[in-house]
C-alpha cells in the first residue's frame, strides 16, 4: 500500500512548527539586512510540510513530482486516483501535525474541470486550508 | 438551418440551468491511524450555491450533519473559501462523540444518503447531500411499457411487425474499498472491491424487438503499489454472461485483470516552458475464456487483451492522449476471414490557450476495431468543447 512517510523533509509526526515568514521577521531582531531578506524569502515550516505532502501524494499515484511543473488534473486516470491523492496529502499532514480540511471533494471538481494547477499554487492552497494542531 | 439551431441553443440553456443548480458534497480527512477519531475533519462543499457565504456558519457554533438516519452534532471549525484546490467553497466541522462511540466513518461507508442542517437567519436549513467516496454505490431502474417496431426491410409487401410489451430492468452494485492510511490494518474483505450488474431488456415477441439481457460480477484488490514498479494497482477476475430470452444465443467470459500505472514511464514534456504532470503510462491487462453461440454456431477459447494508456505534452498548448488495445482471439472455429489478432488505436489532441488553462478537445484520430463487436474503422474528428458554461449564465458566481 501506499507510504505517506516518503516525506524527504519537514517536521516528523506532531513536529509542526509555527515559525512562519512573520515570526522569522520578528526572530529576525537587530540581524542584517540580508538576514531579513533570507528570512522572509525562505518558506516557512508550515508551506515546506505542505510541499513534502505534497510530493508524496503525488508519487503515491505514480507521479514523479518536481517543484517547477503544474499539476493537470486532467490527465490524471480516474476520480479514484484524485481521492488517493487527497487523502495521501491528508494523512501526510496530519502525520506532520496539521489539521486540513477535506481535499477529495474538491480535487474531483478540478478533475472534472480539466483545471491545471501550478505546484506553487497547489502548495499555497494546502497551506491555506491547514494549520497547526 | 433555424430547426437545427434552435433545439441546439434550447439544449444549451436547458444544460447551463442543470450545471447552475446548487449542489452539496460531503466529505473527510484521512488521519494516522494514531490520530483521534473525534479531530477528524468532515466537510461540507458547495457546488454554484451563491446564497452560502463565510458570514453564513459561524466558528463554534453546531449544525446537524444526519448519516444514514443517525444524527451527528458539528461543530463549526472554519470555512474555506474558492482557491487554487478548492473550486468551490465549504464548511468544515468536527463531530461530538460520546466516549467509545462507534467511528461514523463506518457508518458514512454503510450509507448512500446524508443531510447537513444549520440555522440560517433563524431557520433550519437542511442540504442534501451526495457522498464523494461512497463505498457502497447502488442503483436500481425499472420500466415497462408498449413498444413499436418498424422493419428493416423496404419490402412494403411483409406484414407489419405486431406492438409488444417492452421490459428494462437495471440492477448496480459495487463496493469500492476506502482509503486505507499507511500504518492502519483492514480486514481483507474491506479491502476488495465487488461489483454486480443485471440488466435485462427484453419483450414478449421472439423477433424484430430488442432481446439484450447480461449479468456481470467481478471481484477486484485494488490500490496496490507493488516495490514502486507498479502504482495503483488493481487485480481480480470478472465473469460476463450475455443471452437473448427468445433464443440460444450466448456469450459467456471468465477473465482474470491486472491493471496499474507504470512510474517508470512518466508523461513526456516536449518544447514545454513549465512542466505538466499526468498519471504515467497505464496498462491494463486480461486473460479469459470466452465460450460463444452464434446463429447456431459455437466458438470456443481463450480470450487475450492488452491496453495501454499515455499522456504527452507538446509546445505549452497541446496535450495528447495515445490509447493503444490489441485483443487476441483463440477461439475454435471463427468465420473465415476473422483474424485472430486485432488492433486499435485512438489519438486526442487537446489545446489549452494558455499554460494553465484546461484542455479542450480538438481533435481525434481512431484506426483499428472498437466496441463489443470489434467493429473496423478508421474516424477522424474535428471539435470545439465549451468549459465552464455556466459562468455564462449565472454571472460567474462561483469561480
Amino acid at each position: 500500500m501506499a507510504t505517506n512517510d516518503a516525506n524527504s523533509s519537514g517536521a516528523g509526526a506532531g513536529g509542526a512548527s509555527t515559525n512562519d515568514s512573520a515570526t522569522n521577521t520578528a526572530n529576525a531582531g537587530n540581524t542584517s539586512a540580508a538576514a531579513f531578506v533570507a528570512a522572509v524569502t525562505t518558506p516557512s515550516q508550515h508551506r515546506t510540510d505542505c510541499m513534502a505532502c505534497l510530493m508524496s501524494g503525488l508519487e503515491d499515484i505514480g507521479i514523479k513530482p518536481t517543484s517547477a511543473a503544474a499539476v493537470d488534473f486532467g490527465a490524471i486516470n480516474s476520480d479514484d486516483l484524485c481521492i488517493t491523492l487527497a487523502h495521501s496529502i491528508e494523512a501526510c499532514l496530519d502525520g506532520k501535525g496539521y489539521v486540513v480540511a477535506p481535499l477529495s471533494t474538491g480535487f474531483v471538481q478540478l478533475r472534472a474541470k480539466g483545471a491545471v494547477v501550478t505546484i506553487d499554487d497547489f502548495v499555497s492552497g494546502l497551506v491555506s486550508v491547514s494549520q497547526p494542531k | 438551418m433555424r430547426r437545427i439551431v434552435l433545439p441546439a441553443l434550447f439544449a444549451l440553456f436547458a444544460a447551463a440551468s442543470a450545471f447552475a443548480q446548487c449542489s452539496t458534497q460531503l466529505a473527510f480527512v484521512a488521519l494516522q491511524p494514531t490520530t483521534d477519531i473525534t479531530k477528524r475533519t468532515w466537510a461540507v462543499t458547495f457546488t454554484n450555491c451563491p446564497d452560502v457565504s463565510a458570514t453564513t456558519f459561524a466558528v463554534g457554533s453546531a449544525g446537524t450533519l444526519n448519516i444514514g438516519g443517525i444524527n451527528y452534532d458539528a461543530v463549526i471549525t472554519s470555512f474555506s473559501p474558492a482557491n487554487a484546490i478548492m473550486p468551490n467553497p465549504q464548511v468544515n466541522f468536527t463531530l461530538k462523540l460520546p466516549t467509545g462511540a462507534n467511528d461514523p466513518i463506518n457508518v458514512f461507508y454503510g450509507s448512500n444518503n446524508a443531510t447537513f442542517s444549520y440555522p440560517v437567519n433563524g431557520q433550519n436549513k437542511e442540504w442534501t447531500l451526495t457522498l464523494t467516496e461512497a463505498v457502497n454505490v447502488r442503483s436500481d431502474s425499472f420500466h415497462i411499457g408498449r413498444a413499436d417496431a418498424t422493419g428493416t426491410s423496404s419490402d412494403a409487401n411483409l406484414p407489419a411487425i405486431p406492438p409488444a410489451y417492452r421490459l428494462q430492468f437495471n440492477s448496480t452494485y459495487s463496493y469500492r474499498p476506502p482509503f486505507i492510511p499507511s500504518g492502519a490494518t483492514t480486514a481483507l474483505k474491506n479491502r476488495i472491491q465487488r461489483d454486480f450488474a443485471l440488466n435485462i431488456d427484453t419483450t414478449d415477441k421472439t423477433t424484430g424487438y430488442v432481446d439484450d439481457n447480461s449479468v456481470t460480477g467481478g471481484l477486484f484488490l485494488p490500490r496496490l503499489n507493488l516495490a514502486g514498479l507498479v502504482k495503483q494497482a488493481k487485480v481480480g477476475a470478472q465473469a460476463t454472461y450475455d443471452r437473448p430470452i427468445h433464443n440460444n444465443d450466448h456469450n459467456a467470459d471468465v477473465t482474470a485483470t491486472a491493471a496499474g500505472l507504470i512510474p517508470a514511464i512518466q508523461a513526456v514534456n516536449l518544447m514545454m516552458t513549465q512542466k505538466k504532470l499526468a498519471s504515467p503510462l497505464s496498462l491494463a491487462i486480461s486473460a479469459g475464456y470466452r465460450s460463444k453461440r452464434m446463429t447456431g454456431s459455437t466458438y470456443r477459447g481463450r480470450v487475450y487483451s492488452g491496453t495501454a494508456f499515455y499522456h504527452l505534452y507538446a509546445m505549452d498548448n497541446y496535450r495528447i492522449d495515445l490509447t493503444a488495445t490489441t485483443t487476441y482471439n483463440d477461439l475454435n472455429d471463427l468465420p473465415a476471414g476473422t483474424p485472430k489478432t486485432q488492433h486499435a488505436f485512438t489519438a486526442a489532441v487537446y489545446y489549452a490557450p494558455s499554460p494553465t488553462s484546461p484542455f479542450s478537445a480538438v481533435a481525434s484520430f481512431q484506426n483499428g476495431s472498437f466496441g463489443a463487436v470489434l467493429t473496423k474503422l478508421k474516424q477522424y474528428f474535428i471539435g470545439v468543447s465549451v468549459q465552464k458554461i455556466d459562468q455564462y449564465f449565472n454571472g460567474g458566481a462561483t469561480q
